[in-house]
């Protein structure tokens, strides 16, 4: 690196921000589209990309770009709607382990070591089919398996914040534990809180589209793009290839964003990785 | 020494047993009726009420836990009704198809990590960005979408590999079964079209599968390598007048592979995971398209042994992990040594 | 001062105007020095002075990003800027070689000693039998001092004490024995006793093999005891340069003079009136400590039955090495652990025994002042209201008051207005300081632990903090108990001084009492291994 060292470091951070207004403004268009974007049409079934159709059309003659940009809306809302329930619990738990008595860390980290060592995506589709498919489903199952990330990571830095200095002389001054917990804590957890919202933020996108993808997330014909990109498999062998590919890469180009995003705030905190 | 060993066993055993308890919540206190789910939708009433009083949905809640847990124990499984066969067999008869895929797949992506997250570290600038770019795209791709992508464009367009056609074209019969590998059976019965046509059915699936643990590892390598070459040792053996590449992988490697080698068991989640999500795109015939035909029809035996055996691997492969470091970092073998 | 030459007119090492830039930054602005066959040259430097970046530079391994920008490096006659990474690979190890900084982690911990020095043999003789080699290294173990070197051979760093450690890496480093040895703070991070043997060892083995030296240090004390030529270097440039005589007996700069102030002289006391002067009332005991023992788990004690009384106004240092129980009894006594054993009597209150809100309570009468301001201050939190949040906590006033009293106190501490809504990565570590005492002692407490409050700061800095502690102490009559590693400042501070060793007090007394008379055989070894500037002044005073 040379003299261009600090634009080279916050580009990544404001092409991320472009993406992400960008998206944004996919997704409200999609809200405006609604059910439109669901009704299909025999006579222009399957047309390869062309001005008229910028994505082209799916097996029922539906325009693909008004799906995936109402695709765009339900992942970022369900997304954020998970990630937000995820963080609240994780973070109440991670404060009542990390600041709280050794037995009520014991208590409550036991449950969610167990409900880590699952697969996220594999206990979400249970949790999913248990309640019956849908996209709610989906998203308490995404919760369920949100909340002992937060949990962990939040845990362990609570933890470590104990032993941090000024934490200490908070004590030392007579603060009491929970004001302490309030004042000194919580702010000392923000970088992390940042780092996991926006990096499951995120892995909820792919594990929502996964969910759709088995069909036990969004029910036909909503447009979630797992479940688009389900539907152009059968295409992919016969050549309609952007059946299936626009809402990967719609999917794709989200996830990237919110990555980089992810990597710059952490890089900011601690210089020596990416 | 032995005392940290055994509480590792010990806290890994409750994390098992809680996760039975998990998984046994999931399946009888969130449904509504859990016989229906586990007989499906298509069984009668006798079957119903069969299903019912084996699972003993009379008896006390915990009562009913312990019923559950003795019999995953002894290897009861159930009953998948989409499968038509018991949960045990339906697995195991499919396990060795996806370990071809998944063993195939995990070489490659630490191989792949090693040799990139080597690169990057080494050689800043053009390189480095590049395997960082495909690494944020190995992140965020979801994959079942990645195969879709491979088949487009490496089987419809550039026709170099089949499809979505299973382990074997459908002109070849399947290898007299010695290790439940299709390339090495071949290979032991001196069959070259056999060996080859198999490989070339095991390209795309592998890529797809492998593209994530790829992903992960490289970053991770990445990260702990950057961290690493910073540390005052290196610098110390630079001092001696070693040349940088021999340092990489003298101390360098070795140092960063400490932290890599302990998510050994999340490398095995994203491989079970992967396996689920890819095997229906290939029509590869393992557990993983099975476990996906099972959740289309609501096959609760099924999912519920199948998330509850990979929870056991999980935390196995994180004990495995250990046991690795413990070779390799001699702190590690001697108590209460710190750096 | 004999120094010990091969070939006293050659010359080891010639730098001239040297330039480092990371980046676009220029940090080395044109330093010029030459180092003699056989000579020890000292670069002495406060952080940030560009003295490692220099010592790196001559070994052809500056951290990424800094390349050399203009300038000459003779190695032996050769210059060595620009050559290739190769072609410094064959004279690193061989030809020059380097000490590093902090023993505890200058070893690859995976791998064995052996290993470790082997490599550098190796790499230099290939070919070379592996029996010739493991003799090498057995003969290099030896020679450093390091006891059954057979055993010692296949164990690991985390086997190794520090000083053992630094040994290891002193072994290293004459493997092949080079003409040049760059030692960048090289005894920094090790206890007195342990630096004393260790710069012991550095000089007998340059003098035994011929070796020229060239040591980076911020300490002053470690320069008189070891080199026979100075650099002084602040900011990037070189500002003095000298024999140690010359620079010790008359510097030319107000910043060197100002360097070797700062060093307490044997016999300097802190302004004041002294403690327990006949005449005075007997002075009241705001704090006892009585059999306070400390244990973790079924460990041994580590600290073992202390008895300590501190009087109002009156400063008792606790001196001791790493691993004597210092910390641990500054943190029992403030009850951020509690004690296994015995009691501690603040005011009349029993504050070893309080609980929950009385012991809130009773904290406003005893505060503490961290080593490392740089973690102590929350990065959060206003300058100001890091210093008002005690008066609220403890309902003393509301938050306006509080604010105004905070303000009030940090300008009596030198940091006016323009400070007041800064957070504390925008200040200097002598600032952060302050700010951490006045917190301290805004809520006038009767005692204030001092845990090595200066330790962490640069030497220019350490004795403005320690003033202005002494005219707190005089207007607020606050008892300090002062932790403290360094012998020269507790002599120069504290009005008695108690020697913790292996978490007892082996011997209590006035500096006085201390240093012209020490009992215990420990604290005779602490005072010889302090090295010490003005001893050399004072020994050429004598003789001239």
């Amino acid at each position: 690196m040379n003299g261009t060292t600090s634009a080279w470091r916050r580009w990544p951070v404001i092409a991320s921000m472009v993406i992400l207004a960008v998206y944004l403004m996919l997704a409200l268009a999609g809200t405006f589209l609604g059910d439109q974007a669901n009704v299909a049409d025999v006579t222009r079934t399957l047309r390869p990309p062309s001005a008229e159709h910028l994505l082209g059309t799916d097996g029922e003659g539906r325009d693909v770009l008004s799906r995936v940009s109402v695709g765009a809306g339900i992942s970022i809302m369900l997304a954020a709607i998970s990630v937000a329930l995820g963080a609240a619990g994780g973070l109440i738990v991670a404060l009542a382990c990390g600041l709280g008595a050794r037995w009520l860390d014991r208590v409550l980290m036991a449950p969610m070591n167990a409900v880590l060592a699952f697969p996220q995506l594999l206990l979400a589709m249970a949790i999913a089919i248990a309640l019956g498919s849908g996209l709610t489903s989906a998203v308490i199952g995404i919760v369920v398996t949100i909340i002992p990330v937060f949990a962990v990571t939040l845990r362990g830095e609570a933890l470590r914040s104990r032993s941090e200095a000024f934490v200490e002389a908070a004590t030392t001054i007579g603060l009491p534990r929970w004001r302490i917990a309030l004042r000194h804590v919580v702010p000392y957890l923000g970088t992390t809180m940042t780092v996991q919202i926006a990096a499951n933020f995120g892995s909820a996108v792919i594990t929502l589209a996964a969910l759709s993808y088995v069909g036990v997330g969004a029910r036909p014909p909503t447009a979630e793009w797992g479940a688009m990109i389900n539907d152009g498999l059968q295409h992919a062998v016969s050549g309609q290839w952007w059946v299936g590919v626009a809402p990967g890469i719609a999917l794709l180009g989200l996830v990237i964003a919110v990555n980089i995003f992810t990597d710059q705030v952490r890089a900011r905190r601690r210089p020596a990785g990416w | 020494m032995f005392r940290d060993i055994r509480q590792r066993l010990l806290a890994s055993a409750v994390t098992i047993v809680l996760a039975s308890f998990v998984s046994f919540v999931v399946l009888r206190a969130l449904p509504g009726d859990p016989a229906r789910l586990i007989a499906g939708p298509l069984a009668g009433p006798e079957t119903l009420a069969a299903t019912r009083s084996s699972l003993g949905l009379d008896r006390p809640f915990f009562a009913q836990y312990g019923q559950f847990l003795w019999n995953f124990v002894r290897g009861d499984w159930g009953y998948s009704f989409s499968v038509g066969d018991e949960v045990r067999e339906a697995l195991t008869s499919r396990l060795t198809a996806t370990l071809e895929l998944a063993l195939y797949a995990f070489v490659l992506a630490v191989v792949g990590a090693l040799v990139c997250a080597s690169v990057a570290s080494f050689r800043p600038g053009f390189r480095r960005g590049l395997v960082r770019l495909f690494a944020l795209v190995g992140l965020g791709s979801p994959p079942f979408w990645v195969g879709l992508v491979l088949i487009v464009v490496f089987s419809s367009y550039l026709g170099w590999w089949p499809g979505p056609s299973g382990r074997l074209s459908p002109q070849l019969y399947p290898p007299e079964p010695v290790t439940g590998f299709y390339t090495v059976d071949f290979a032991l019965h001196g069959d070259l079209i056999g060996v080859s046509d198999s490989a070339a059915h095991l390209v795309l699936p592998v890529v797809s599968l492998a593209l994530l643990p790829w992903a992960f590892l490289t970053r991770l390598l990445t990260a702990n390598m950057a961290d690493t070459a910073g540390q005052p040792y290196i610098l110390v053996v630079r001092s001696k007048g070693v040349p940088a590449w021999r340092t990489h992988v003298r101390h360098v490697l070795a140092n960063s592979l400490l932290p890599t080698v302990s998510s050994c068991g999340l490398i095995l989640a994203t491989l079970i995971t992967g396996s689920v999500l890819v095997e229906t795109v290939f029509n590869w015939p393992g557990v993983g398209a099975m476990l996906t035909e099972g959740i289309s029809a609501q096959d609760f035996a099924l999912v519920q042994s199948f998330i509850l055996l990979s929870a056991i691997l999980y935390v196995v492969g994180n004990l495995v992990g250990d046991a690795v470091n413990r070779m390799i970092d001699a702190r590690l073998r001697t108590p209460g040594a710190a750096r | 001062m004999t120094v010990s030459t091969v070939n006293p007119t050659g010359t080891a090492v010639e730098v001239s105007d040297l330039r480092v830039a990371y980046g676009g930054d220029e940090v080395v602005h044109g330093v010029s020095f030459r180092l003699r066959r056989g000579a020890r040259l000292g670069i002495v430097g406060e952080s940030g002075s560009g003295k490692s970046t220099v010592a790196r530079a001559v070994l052809g391994l500056l951290p990424p990003g800094g390349h050399v920008t203009g300038g000459r490096i003779e190695l032996l006659d050769t210059d060595v800027v620009g050559r290739t990474d190769k072609e410094m690979n064959d004279l690193r190890g061989r030809v020059v070689s380097l000490v590093f900084q902090d023993p505890l982690t200058s070893l690859d911990p995976v791998k064995p000693i052996g290993k470790q020095i082997a490599e550098v043999i190796v790499q230099h003789h290939r070919g070379l039998p592996r029996a010739e080699v493991r003799e090498r290294c057995l003969r290099l173990l030896n020679e450093v001092g390091v006891n059954d070197a057979e055993r010692r051979l296949k164990q690991y760093p985390h086997e190794f004490s520090g000083g053992m450690r630094q040994r290891v890496l002193i072994a290293i480093a004459i493997a092949n024995q080079p003409d040049v040895l760059i030692a960048d703070e090289p005894t920094t991070a090790l206890d007195v006793t342990t630096q004393a043997q260790v710069l012991d060892l550095l000089r007998t083995t340059a003098e035994r093999h011929g070796m020229s030296v060239i040591l980076v240090t911020h300490d002053l004390g470690v320069v008189a005891e070891f080199c026979d030529e100075v650099v002084v270097m602040k900011a990037g440039e070189i500002i003095e340069t000298g024999t140690a005589e010359q620079i010790f007996a008359s510097p030319a700069q107000d910043y060197t003079r100002h360097l070797l102030d700062c060093i307490p002289r044997p016999g300097d006391r802190r302004p004041g009136p002294e403690f327990g002067d006949p005449g005075d009332a007997e002075p009241a005991a705001v704090l006892t400590i009585t059999g306070l023992r400390k244990r973790y788990g079924r460990g041994p004690h580590v600290l073992d039955d202390i008895d300590l009384t501190l009087h109002a106004g009156e400063t008792v240092g606790i001196v001791g090495e790493s691993g004597a129980g210092k910390s641990t009894l500054a943190r029992t006594l403030i009850r951020l652990e509690n004690a296994s054993g015995g009691t501690i009597d603040l005011n009349g209150a029993d504050f070893g025994a309080a609980r929950s809100k009385r012991l809130r309570e009773l904290r406003r009468d005893i505060q503490m002042v961290f080593q490392d301001p740089f973690s102590s201050l929350d990065p959060h939190m206003q300058v100001v209201d890091i210093v008002a949040q005690p008066l609220i906590v403890h309902g003393l006033c509301d938050r306006p008051a509080a604010r105004a009293r905070a303000t009030e106190m940090l300008a009596s501490m030198g940091l006016d207005e323009q400070f007041l809504d800064r957070l504390p990565r925008n200040l200097s570590g002598g600032q952060r300081q302050r700010v951490a005492i006045a917190r301290a002692l805004i809520l006038r407490p009767a005692v204030a632990v001092l845990d090595e409050p200066i330790s962490a700061l640069d030497v220019s800095v350490r004795a403005q903090v320690l003033d202005l502690l002494r005219e707190e102490q005089l207007s607020l009559g606050t008892a300090y108990l002062f932790i403290v590693h360094d012998l020269a400042v507790a002599r120069y501070f504290c009005d008695r001084i108690a020697v913790l060793y292996e978490g007892k007090i082996v011997e209590f007394g006035s500096p006085a009492d201390l240093f012209e008379r020490p009992r215990h055989p420990y604290t005779r070894r602490l005072l010889d291994a302090i090295p010490d500037p003005h001893h050399l002044q004072r020994r050429m005073k004598d003789t001239t």
